[in-house]
């Protein structure tokens, strides 16, 4: 390495594009943005450091839920295939989910940090969790200590929101990125609407017998999975929240576990069909074995019940939710 | 001002008694747990520092300002200037005049005032594996290229950070160089191997 003057503040938050890291250099501190074959700088002088702030972020349990699902379901494959090459990489691909999960899970609290100054809100893209805030602030803040001293709050010095009386916080800006928009709050009907519409492809292809419907079903299950994932990623967005929220994670829930379902299904069939061509007899569909009819069955029967309970839930809580958002809260001084 | 103390869940305003409290403090709106740790320059007011007028004769003045009094010499060029032209470069005392700061060849400012810099180690490690991985056959010319690269690129300006760019550029000097060793081995094999002309066996 290079004689520097930087000692490192944190780790690469990495991306398919390149990655960020801190340093702490020479009473700064040095944002360093590599794109591979570049690097661009940010410093922050620690003498007009104000604050660092972290909030909790959501903590996608359902991701690690997720993880450990595929990880399981490579070590059932693991288990069934016979190649020893094959049960080596299912293996491995097993290993490396459930890994990633359990470190995800150890990494504990998932938070978002700001480094803030008089003129800037730099998002510190490095730190996305408690424990590291925790780790940056060790080294910090001897630094800043050095630089700038000790806080003493003097309540005329501070800025004019935090002069308020104690207990009288300022208001939740409506107009940020957090409240839900007009367009917004139409998703989630959306969300419903597909869910009932695939019951309905779902039965034109198991009761109906129509083969058509399983390709309407497989654009609707897109569209659930990627209506869902945004619903979950983003509930606030949306204007989602309580009961409503977690009507929307049971739906989501369920759509994984059909998505599980239909490969586990899709899986059967090919074997079945590969055994026909073997030995010479019918091909099979699925309207012949029982156990993918009654599955079929099941995933409508959830799906017209799932979209007509959320859009009942949605309907009835309206006014509610667009009460809330408009809502000014008491004793706000003007600011 | 962009520098309030907000919750980044709800934007509700974080109040001073929840600041620096070691465990965190839920946000008073929307309940999600905020860790603030605030420090003396919140109490700062945005000011600039100006220039202060020549209050007797013999007073140095500023170079770029014959009416303001000098304050500091410049680091890199050595010219008396004034508050308004003193840029700060570091805690250690740094000055510089906008001259300088606008001049990248200025000595000592490089490291503190460089915005972007490209690492040539990467440049020439992706072109020697690059041409290695992808189909071999290109390694007949990226292999003795990225040597010739690494030691054109040896004395410029690395990163700013701690980085093994010796290390990359010692590393593509020898892959480059045993790349070129196997090119010559293969070359060499098929000149030995017997013709197909008169005198051969064919």
């Amino acid at each position: 390495m290079n004689g520097s003057q930087y000692v490192r503040l944190s780790r690469k938050k990495r991306s398919v594009m390149g990655s960020v890291q801190l340093w702490l250099g020479d009473g700064h501190i040095l944002v360093v943005r590599s794109m591979r074959f570049t690097e661009e700088y940010r410093r922050f002088q620690l003498g007009d450091i104000q604050a660092v702030v972290a909030t909790e972020t959501p903590q996608l349990i359902w991701l690690e839920v997720g993880l450990f699902a595929c990880s399981a379901l490579s070590f059932l494959f693991m288990i069934e295939v016979e190649a020893a090459a094959a049960r080596i990489f299912f293996g491995l691909i097993g290993a490396i989910l459930a890994g990633t999960a359990v470190y995800d899970f150890a990494r504990g609290q998932r938070c978002r940090c700001r480094l803030l100054t008089e003129v800037s809100a730099e998002v510190l893209e490095p730190v996305t969790r408690v424990s590291d805030y925790e780790r940056l602030l060790r080294k910090l803040e001897p630094a800043i200590a050095g630089v700038q001293g000790t806080l003493n709050v003097d309540a005329g010095s501070l800025p004019l929101y935090a002069q308020l009386a104690p207990g009288v916080p300022l208001a939740p800006n409506n107009e940020s990125a957090g409240s839900a928009t007009a367009a917004g709050r139409l998703v989630p009907y959306l969300f419903y609407i597909v869910i009932l519409a695939n019951a309905a492809a779902y039965a034109l292809g198991y009761l109906g017998r129509y083969s058509e419907g399983f390709g309407l079903a497989l654009s609707f299950w897109f569209g659930e999975i990627v209506l869902g994932a945004m619903l979950v990623l983003r509930p606030r967005r949306f204007g989602l929240k309580g009961p409503m929220l977690g009507l929307v994670y049971l739906t989501t829930a369920l759509i994984a576990l059909d998505a599980v379902s239909t490969l586990v299904q899709l899986g059967d069939l090919f074997r079945r069909i590969a055994d026909a061509g073997r030995t010479g007899a019918r091909t099979p569909t699925i309207w012949d074995i029982e156990w993918m009819m009654t599955a079929g069955k099941v995933a409508i029967a959830w799906r017209s019940l799932a979209g007509v309970v959320g859009l009942l839930a949605l309907w009835l809580g309206r006014d509610r939710v667009a009460s809330a958002d408009g809502e000014a809260p008491p004793s706000q001084p003007p600011l | 001002m962009t520098g309030d103390l907000r919750c980044d869940f709800c934007q509700g305003g974080i109040p001073p008694e929840l600041w620096n409290q070691p465990g965190g403090a839920p946000c008073p709106y929307c309940g999600k747990r905020s860790w603030t740790a605030v420090f003396p320059a919140i109490q700062n007011k945005l000011t600039g520092r100006g220039a202060e007028a020549i209050g007797s004769e013999g007073e140095s003045s500023c170079f770029f300002h014959p009416q303001s009094r000098a304050a500091v010499a410049c680091d890199a060029c050595g010219r008396f200037i004034c508050g308004l032209c003193d840029l700060d470069t570091g805690a250690n005392g740094g000055h510089i005049c906008p001259t300088c700061f606008a001049n990248p060849a200025t000595p000592g400012a490089g490291a503190m005032l460089d915005k972007r810099r490209v690492l040539y180690d990467s440049i020439v490690l992706g072109i020697n594996l690059g041409g290695f991985f992808f189909f071999f056959w290109p390694s007949l010319i990226t292999g003795p290229l990225s040597v010739v690269l690494a030691l054109w690129f040896w004395r410029k300006p690395r990163s700013v950070v701690p980085r093994y760019t010796t290390a990359r550029f010692l590393l593509v000097i020898v892959l480059g160089l045993l790349q070129s060793a196997l090119w010559f081995a293969v070359f060499w094999s098929i000149a030995q191997r017997p013709g197909r002309g008169p005198g051969g066996a064919g």
